[in-house]
């Protein structure tokens, strides 16, 4: 799975290691109970600093997207809580998004057929 | 003996230039990722670009033919250069000018290229990193014992010349114990395997290049390219230590001067072969990715001249050379500007040690009788000997019959001059030009011992006549 940084984003860059890899799950490409690189290792790899991507490892762990142990490292949550709902948050940068596409002249269709395939199925 | 160290400077050279001619400036330019130091892109292939980078990258392989050519036929002028100090001085010199001149047709072809990429309004990928997750931490090709078991055994003569210049142990007709030279020399060499072991596990541990969304691709790729670097380290590792055990055992048993130069002859043949079989295999391997390669990742703006990498969004210390094989550094990382600093400063220690040489070389040695005391002076060196501090002095009438060996001084064809070893006894002081051949041999009551001459065999005679009648 490819993970795609962009320094020059305002979004800092252990929010976009998170959605990434949050995006990896969704789609499929990152499986449960699959192990992901140690913290420093993913540091090196990127050229950032430690404290970043345990940051995002954190994060990931409190959602309850991925599992941590000192033997194991951190692993993809086997089952992700399914609360069945779309956090505020989420439902802010939606609308943001909708407002966007709607202004910008994108037609409903387009985005509701997005959603289907970034939804899958 | 100068004749060898000129074949030595000449076989590098030509391998440098031919190495550039036909890696740095390829003809053939759609099947490489990077083109003159810039990143070749899809629009380049394209109508209308296309034939623009024909004609330049043309015009500087057409360039750099004339130079290698030219260069070549100044190297094979300076093969007739008599004297090896005179050699170092001009091969040295020479190599400094070459890798230059060599190099101009490269800027300015990158220099085009750039611009063409500009009028064709094509961006780089700034700020953009891209990592493959499950690469991290995972690719390796190097095996840690691979690098470390012949170091250790290269460390072996090294313990060994030490306990023989420490005379702990003790060979027979071994004339040069003592001095150390033979300890600094192989620890030397020893040393340069040390550092290519760790430049190896850096290399082994640099950043995975993300080619394709196929992290198999991207994982094959990588270990491909890793395994290359690791068998060429390993390679100069078992090639140097191969040496320093052939070496050792031309100090411990029979010094010849020959069989050294004669031998880095051969160390240095091999690691061209070493070379030439990585760059080889480098090509293959660009060659095998290219089609499945469909990741662009564009820093050109970060490289300055193609060649010097300066990004400081970029936290990495090594990544891939633009302009050869192999690594450089990211000059705006702390580490790259340490490494930086200390290129810039070597470059300039070389280059005043060139005109170093060439005063020591034009500049007569004296040697005087004045105030009851023995006076050399050459530039800014004097030793002066109190007569009544001479216990003895004798005159020598060859100075090459005897086993001379530099520790710490001047060591040239016309001038020997400051601490050297003569005939297994360390710690002497040498004041002399050995092509005169005579000299004056002076113990102290200190029991300093010195061996001087003046520029010429009359200076000499006439210093030991007012030595003798003190």
């Amino acid at each position: 799975m490819i993970i795609r940084i962009d320094e020059l984003s305002d979004v800092p860059i252990y929010q976009q290691i998170r959605n990434q890899i949050v995006m990896g799950i969704s789609s499929g490409e990152l499986e449960a109970g699959e192990q992901l690189p140690t913290v420093r290792a993913l540091a090196m790899e990127m050229g950032i600093n430690t404290m970043t991507v345990s940051k995002a490892y954190q994060l990931l762990k409190t959602e309850g997207y991925i599992m941590t142990d000192r033997k194991n490292g951190a692993r993809i949550r086997s089952e992700i809580e399914k609360q069945g709902r779309i956090s505020p948050g989420n439902r802010s940068e939606l609308k943001r998004i909708v407002s966007e596409a709607r202004l910008s002249g994108v037609p409903k269709d387009e985005l509701v057929k997005l959603v289907n395939e970034y939804y899958g199925g | 003996m100068y004749a060898v160290f000129g074949w030595i400077m000449f076989l590098c050279i030509a391998s440098v230039l031919l190495f550039n001619l036909f890696y740095v400036y390829p003809l053939k330019w759609k099947d490489r990722k990077i083109i003159l130091g810039v990143t070749s892109r899809k629009e380049f292939k394209e109508a209308g670009a296309s034939e623009k980078i024909d004609e330049i990258v043309g015009r500087t392989h057409k360039q750099a033919v004339i130079i290698t050519v030219i260069c070549f036929a100044i190297s094979l002028l300076l093969l007739l250069v008599r004297g090896m100090m005179m050699q170092m001085f001009f091969w040295m010199l020479f190599m400094f000018i070459a890798i230059f001149v060599d190099m101009v047709p490269y800027i300015s072809g990158h220099s085009a290229l750039m611009s063409l990429k500009k009028s064709l309004g094509i961006k780089g990928t700034d700020g953009v990193n891209l990592v493959d997750l499950k690469l991290s931490g995972k690719v390796h090709a190097l095996k840690p014992i691979s690098v470390i078991i012949p170091n250790l055994l290269g460390f072996v003569p090294v313990v060994m010349a030490l306990l023989l210049d420490l005379k702990i142990i003790r060979l027979e007709d071994n004339r040069i114990a003592g001095s150390f030279i033979t300890t600094i020399i192989i620890a030397t060499f020893w040393s340069m395997g040390v550092l290519i072991g760790l430049f190896s596990i850096v290399m082994d541990n640099m950043k995975n290049e993300v080619i394709s969304s196929d992290s198999d691709v991207n994982a094959n790729y990588n270990r491909a390219k890793k395994k290359n670097a690791a068998d060429l380290n390993v390679g100069f590792i078992w090639i140097n230590v191969i040496y320093t055990v052939i070496m050792a055992g031309g100090f411990f048993f029979r010094y010849s001067e020959l069989l050294m130069v004669g031998g880095l002859l051969v160390y240095m043949l091999l690691m061209f072969v070493d070379v030439f079989v990585f760059i080889h295999f480098s090509k293959k391997i660009e060659a095998r990715y290219l089609k499945e390669t469909e990741v662009v990742t564009d820093d050109d703006e970060y490289w300055i001249a193609g060649m010097f990498y300066y990004n400081p969004k970029d936290k990495r210390m090594n990544v891939d050379k633009r302009a050869g094989v192999g690594v450089t550094v990211n000059f705006a990382h702390p580490g790259g500007k340490i490494v930086g600093l200390i290129g810039i400063g070597g470059l300039l220690m070389a280059l005043l040690s060139l005109v170093w040489i060439g005063l020591l070389q034009s500049t007569p040695i004296s040697l005087r009788v004045e105030d009851s005391k023995v006076i050399c002076h050459q530039l800014r060196d004097e030793y002066v000997i109190p007569f009544d501090d001479i216990a003895s002095a004798e005159y020598g009438d060859d100075i090459t019959s005897h086993t001379v060996i530099r520790v710490a001084g001047v060591g040239m064809d016309t001038l020997l001059k400051g601490n050297f070893s003569v005939d297994g006894t360390g710690g002497c002081t040498l004041f002399l030009n050995p092509q005169e051949k005579e000299f004056i041999k002076i113990i102290t009551k200190s029991g300093k011992t010195y061996y001087i001459g003046g520029g010429s065999v009359s200076e000499t005679f006439r210093a030991m006549g007012m030595i003798e009648h003190r």
